[in-house]
């Protein structure tokens, strides 16, 4: 158990209880922070409206779209237009 | 009196070699028992010639002659940037952040780099793995951190202003155990550019002066857009060095007592009743009903945006494997940034502390409609000796009062106000975003009382 906060190097030991530590500690500030769930939803936060994300791709600057792509080292298409691929697993 | 040193050195009386040797000096003299600084710039004197130069042809800069010590997580280049830490011991800066660019533009002349805790991880300035900083006023107790040498430099007269970084009280907290003055800016006033970053969402660069008129004139400097930092917003730059007592309506709060050692608030609020009386001011109560989930609300932030930030400290571009190098506060918030994002699809940490720091900014922004200010102490108690036992989540609490500020993005001022066992205490003056004029007014009569 870590007895004060000066420098030290982290043993295995330490480092594992870190670990433990660290996860109780956000677990325990995750359960007081519930509360907030119920008094403030997320559209207060980021501010857009439902139909937002589609709006938002249908203003999309062209030529920022052009470059974009161009930029991107994988791309593919479909019957929605071109898009990047970022990663691509064994599955498909 | 800094505005009296920057006229003699203006009008020759003084020169700015003087000037720096002077803090050299006492650097060398005094600084092992303080261990403020964790580099010296070798090249102090011979800018302080070219300085000289410069004010006898009287086309020196605002800050002509001036020693400037900066933290050591902001670019200066050719000195280390070190963050305190051995993950970057060896790095040197092949740039100028904005601000020490802004500083030199008005011949500032940077003394050295100060020691912190590591990366900024810490609040009591005891994590640097380049040994912890004492408080020159006690040396058996920690002088605050993250910017502990910063703070430090300043109470020990190593220097005449000194930059520090503000996440979540980073200036104001070793502003306040020090016994100096410390300026949180709001976010968006100053430059990250060339900052290593803590948690990017809620950092700022800010001063640290042993009066607010030096405060001030450095954030004059430093406080403009930048477009190599595009959080950094386009606002009017009053003067903030024409220090004026205005009439203002006071806000202070139950909810912020309740975070804070029953003495140090009562001697707080006593000292604020004194201030108001003589300067005529109103004095109300604010409802800041959601300050108690600060401390909840920040950390989590705070360690997924470090661990992200430190994810580029691979060894592979520079410096050491930041896992492999560092300390156990460090090491502690990367695990926990990490535990966090692999676990956020749950939206339990980040998007709870999102959805906390907008309940706080609100809190603000309804109390700021009554007060033109808010007022607390700095810190919710008195700093412990260097190497005492204290568990993380009270090491955290010594934040509570000052991560309010961040999490709402305005700005903030730690006055040294009070002691109490002979420690300082600071008083901290809070005011709506881009407000500084009004915060460093408010502090200006804090200052003379």
């Amino acid at each position: 158990m870590i007895e004060n906060f000066l420098w030290r190097k982290v043993s295995d030991e330490e480092k594992s209880e870190l670990k433990k530590e660290a996860k109780q500690i956000i677990d325990r500030f995750a359960d007081a922070l519930k509360k907030v769930e119920s008094e403030i939803s997320e559209t207060g936060l980021v501010k857009r409206d439902k139909n937002a994300r589609d709006e938002t791709a249908n203003e999309c600057d062209q030529e920022f779209r052009k470059i974009f792509l161009k930029n991107a080292p994988k791309t593919e298409k479909n019957e929605k237009g071109e898009f990047i691929s970022t990663e691509k697993g064994a599955w498909k | 009196m800094l505005k009296e040193k920057i006229g003699s050195i203006r009008l020759g009386k003084l020169s700015a070699e003087e000037n720096i040797r002077h803090f050299l000096g006492k650097i060398k003299n005094e600084d092992g028992k303080i261990n403020a600084f964790i580099k010296i710039n070798d090249n102090a004197i011979k800018e302080a010639k070219e300085i000289d130069k410069k004010i006898k042809k009287g086309k020196a800069g605002k800050l002509a002659g001036l020693a400037i010590a900066v933290k050591s997580n902001i670019n200066v280049k050719g000195m280390t940037a070190s963050c305190a830490s051995n993950t970057l011991k060896n790095y040197i800066s092949p740039y100028d952040a904005t601000v020490i660019k802004r500083i030199k533009e008005e011949d500032g002349i940077i003394i050295g780099m100060t020691n912190m805790d590591e990366f900024a991880c810490g609040s009591s300035g005891e994590t640097s793995a380049y040994g912890p900083t004492k408080n020159p006023v006690q040396p058996d107790l920690i002088p605050g951190g993250s910017s502990s040498g910063s703070a430090a430099a300043i109470a020990a007269g190593f220097c005449d202003i000194a930059l520090g970084s503000d996440t979540g009280g980073s200036i104001r907290n070793p502003a306040s155990h020090c016994g100096v003055i410390g300026v949180k800016p709001s976010y968006g006033l100053v430059s990250r550019y060339g900052l290593i970053d803590l948690s990017m969402s809620l950092d700022q660069i800010g001063p640290f002066a042993k009066e607010v008129y030096g405060a001030a004139l450095m954030l004059n400097i430093i406080a403009r857009k930048d477009e190599k930092d595009a959080s950094t917003f386009d606002v009017k730059i009053p003067d903030y060095t024409k220090l004026q007592l205005e009439t203002l309506t006071i806000g202070m709060s139950d909810d912020f007592k309740k975070l804070c050692d029953k003495k140090i608030y009562d001697e707080a609020e006593k000292k604020v009743m004194e201030v108001c009386k003589e300067n005529r001011w109103n004095l109300v109560k604010v409802n800041l009903k959601h300050v108690n989930l600060a401390v909840q609300a920040y950390y989590p932030l705070c360690y997924v945006e470090f661990f992200s930030a430190t994810r580029r400290f691979d060894g592979r571009k520079y410096g050491f494997r930041i896992e492999d190098a560092c300390g156990p506060e460090v090491l502690r918030r990367i695990i926990g940034g990490s535990e966090i994002s692999k676990a956020e699809h749950k939206g339990m940490h980040y998007r709870r502390a999102l959805k906390a720091k907008e309940l706080i900014a609100r809190d603000f922004n309804e109390a700021f409609k009554k007060v033109d200010i808010i007022i607390s102490p700095t810190v919710p108690r008195l700093p412990h000796r260097i190497g005492d036992k204290i568990n993380p989540e009270q090491m955290y609490g010594y934040d509570a009062l000052t991560i309010p500020a961040n999490l709402a993005g305005i700005c903030a001022i730690s006055v040294p106000s009070l002691k109490i066992n002979n420690v300082p205490v600071g008083i901290q003056i809070m005011a709506p975003a881009f407000q500084e004029k009004r915060m460093f007014d408010a502090g200006h009569a804090f200052e003379l009382a």
